[in-house]
């Protein structure tokens, strides 16, 4: 029996699992190791669980979608979060630190007709997750090398580090000290091929935390750059600014702020 | 009555971008009820976009969707350069419309392909299609990675890519990158002229829809990127005008806003609409296949997908301008330099370049390709004929200064690679150059490299022929003397081999037919 495999969406752009579709080489081959069984966006049959390995993108900001996490965890042997939202909230987590409310008022004309949570939080912050994939979007070759590792019964194992390490190995030029331009690479997780320096432009962060970031020696070196607090709070609080680091180090910035004398 | 009234209900609409639901109440006949349920949580990028910098715009908002992301980035872009007072280059522009280009081919192929194409074979999915169509999944499978590829080489990925900033890109990429996707585009043309004819050949409804097209127009492209808002019923304003002509309203079944034409009523986007109000905008190849396959203007909105399909069509037509080298033959100083400017790969003539010219040939790498031989033939021939002697003064002159300038220019040392006009002069006359070359600067080693290793160079050519070296065509020839001595030796050709055999030898009577 081929593993089942569901493929989940909540709040989100859909670019997660186009990364899926965008294995062009792999696709088709990929549909005959696994079956395929609730892939909505590629698929028109959808399957009811159990599945074996369900891929969930998307974070989860409705009353609505909170329940449909607990149903899929139930019915589901390998819970993946593909991506940032998944794994921290994404972008639309920027939420957190405003007031709903407001924002519903500021997009809809009836913002009582719509039904978002106060937060946008990761899937783990609802259930077990078994993996979390980063990336915004996740690495196509990193998620056929976290389903592969599944399908072979194996720990997926990828690189923690910061993407300086990528710079080195590529001989990229480090930006932040040649340039001095503002860089997340220093406390970024790799897994992008530090696409952004190599196109000559800081990292802006959308991997994630690295293991182990050094956020307050990141945030002096931000102001030793010439930033201003808010600059460096918009930095922090970008793609992935609800990440646990990334957050405590823009909550920090904004408590020196606070306290500063008037 | 409740035997005549239907429900249809679809939970989960499946291959489309987003989440959405449909519900559709049929009674005695006539849909009373119909909604589409667009259940896809609100992210609120209104609101968040509130208080943070303009150069942080392009990256948040390709977040909205990761199928086109390039369409979202690069409409903030264009609003931001709108609102700062920015004007970009032209051959920004041009590389942004390639960028475009590849977005087009991505998404266009995927919805193709993947999302619309399985209804019509009756497939659950891309894969099940796979098993009967294997040729045309594979095909759009190609034509998406090509698209996917030039996205990721100007902005470093194809889903939410980081190059595309205000003001232009943050790294742009060399003449020689834009040259690596030349392989795939050919292919691509023809993948997508097949693409066109799979799905012209489908079996489409025939339901015509009484609906307003709006689209962009362009004075003089197909439009992409820039154009005046325009509709099949009058609509005609400036892009920025949307708001005034475009009315947003909520519904309660749907987290996404609807829109009208104030005073009118719904409207409909996309290829479809684009190819209605554009017809005439496409390049000769790509409105010949249009013509071929489909009466356009048209309202059936079943033909959206052959839409689809002639603009992957156009994209690859417009691609495939990149990467390509082009000669400007140009005689005046400024329109020399205006090329150069412009990033031609070689300039013929040159007759009245001047110092800044070739200054600038220098620094950009351009070939500049003098033919000062042929002012000898048409002084020599042209009286004779009867060409009146204005034209032969003029000839003087213009002749005289291009060999002045060959001169200053192989003192500068700017790039020259050899060519002749051949035509102008009776073909086979074409090493009477050398002569000149060598009397005006050169030695004769550099005349005869112009004509070998570096005009196989400025043709791309310079890892085949132009020197004899392992793996290179065997084509030579050998001529009775020495040309570093003498280098018109070179006019007489007693020996010519070509990729190996001898097609002409009148040096030795033993010579062996085939050079191993």
């Amino acid at each position: 029996m081929r593993p089942r495999l569901a493929v989940v969406k909540f709040a989100s752009c859909d670019g997660c699992q186009l990364q899926l579709l965008n294995a062009e080489d792999e696709l088709l081959t990929l549909a005959r190791v696994v079956d395929i069984a609730h892939f909505p966006e590629a698929s028109r049959r959808q399957r009811p669980g159990p599945y074996d390995v369900a891929l969930v993108e998307g974070s989860i900001t409705t009353p609505a979608d909170a329940e449909r996490l607990q149903r899929l965890r139930a019915e589901s042997r390998h819970l993946i979060t593909i991506g940032v939202c998944a794994t921290a909230g994404g972008v639309q987590a920027l939420r957190n630190w405003a007031d709903v409310e407001e924002y519903k008022r500021a997009v809809y004309p009836h913002p009582d007709w719509i039904s978002a949570l106060a937060t946008s939080t990761p899937i783990a912050a609802h259930v077990k997750v078994d993996f979390e994939l980063w990336g915004c979007p996740v690495d196509k070759d990193q998620l056929l090398a976290v389903l592969r590792a599944l399908l072979s019964g194996t720990t997926p194992g990828l690189p923690t580090h910061s993407v300086c390490l990528t710079c080195k190995q590529r001989g990229l030029t480090c930006l932040a000290v040649a340039a001095g331009t503002p860089c997340l690479g220093p406390v970024t997780r790799t897994g992008c091929g530090a696409i952004c320096p190599r196109m000559g432009r800081g990292c802006y962060g959308c991997f994630g935390p690295s293991d182990q970031p050094n956020l307050p020696a990141f945030t002096a070196l931000l102001a030793a750059q010439g930033l201003t607090p808010d600059e460096a709070l918009r930095r922090l609080r970008g793609i992935a600014g609800w990440a646990p680091a990334f957050r405590r180090a823009s909550e920090a910035v904004a408590g020196a702020e606070a306290e500063k004398p008037a | 009555m409740s035997g005549r009234t239907r429900t249809i209900t679809v939970g989960n609409l499946a291959r489309v971008e987003g989440e959405g639901a449909l519900h559709l109440t049929v009674e005695n006949g006539q849909v009373t009820d119909l909604r589409l349920e667009i259940f896809e949580p609100p992210r609120f990028f209104e609101a968040f976009l509130r208080g943070r910098e303009a150069a942080e715009v392009p990256d948040l908002v390709a977040r909205i969707c990761g199928i086109c992301p390039v369409a979202y980035q690069m409409t903030a872009v264009h609003a931001l350069e709108r609102a700062l007072g920015i004007a970009v280059d032209p051959r920004l522009r041009a590389l942004r419309r390639l960028f475009y280009c590849g977005e087009w081919l991505e998404s266009h192929a995927l919805h193709v392909h993947l999302l619309a194409a399985p209804d019509y074979f009756g497939c659950e999915s891309v894969v099940d299609l796979a098993v009967r169509e294997r040729a045309a999944v594979e095909r759009g499978l190609r034509l998406k990675q090509t698209g996917n590829a030039i996205i990721r080489l100007l902005g470093g990925r194809s889903v939410h890519p980081v190059g595309a900033c205000i003001g232009g890109f943050s790294r742009l990429p060399a003449p020689a990158e834009l040259r690596t996707l030349r392989a795939a585009l050919e292919r691509a043309r023809d993948d997508a002229l097949a693409c066109v004819r799979w799905v012209a050949g489908f079996e489409l409804p025939e339901r015509h829809a009484e609906i307003e097209f709006v689209a962009l127009r362009h004075d003089d492209e197909y439009p992409m990127n820039e154009g005046r808002l325009v509709s099949s019923r009058g609509l005609d304003c400036a892009a920025e005008d949307f708001e005034q002509v475009i009315a947003e309203h909520q519904v309660l079944h749907s987290t996404a806003l609807h829109a009208r034409i104030v005073g009118r009523g719904h409207y409909l986007v996309g290829p479809l609409a684009r190819l209605n109000l554009n017809v005439d905008r496409l390049p000769p190849l790509v409105a010949a296949v249009a013509r071929d396959c489909g009466r356009w203007p048209n309202s059936n909105t079943f033909t959206s997908i052959v839409a689809r399909a002639i603009e992957i069509l156009f994209a690859v037509d417009e691609a495939a301008m990149w990467g390509r080298k082009v000669a400007a033959h140009a005689h005046g100083a400024e329109g020399i330099k205006l090329a150069i400017r412009a990033g031609v790969a070689s300039v013929e003539h040159c007759s009245f370049i001047d110092d800044e010219g070739i200054a600038l040939a220098k620094e950009h790498g351009t070939w500049l390709v003098f033919d000062i031989y042929n002012d000898d033939y048409i002084l020599a021939e042209f009286g004779r004929m009867g060409y009146p002697e204005k034209i032969l003064e003029k000839e003087r002159l213009v002749g005289r200064t291009q060999r002045e300038n060959f001169q200053k220019t192989v003192k500068a040392g700017a790039k020259i690679a050899y060519g002749t006009d051949s035509g102008v002069y009776p073909h086979g006359w074409n090493g009477k150059q050398f002569f000149h070359m060598v009397k005006w600067g050169m030695t004769p080693m550099q005349a005869i490299q112009s004509a070998t290793v570096h005009a196989a160079d400025l043709l791309g050519w310079k890892d085949k022929v132009g020197q004899l070296s392992p793996g290179y065509y065997a084509d030579l020839i050998a001529v009775a003397g020495d040309p570093l001595a003498d280098v018109t030796v070179l006019e007489q050709v007693g020996f010519v081999m070509k990729g190996g055999s001898i097609v002409k030898n009148n040096l030795t009577a033993e010579a062996p037919d085939r050079l191993d």
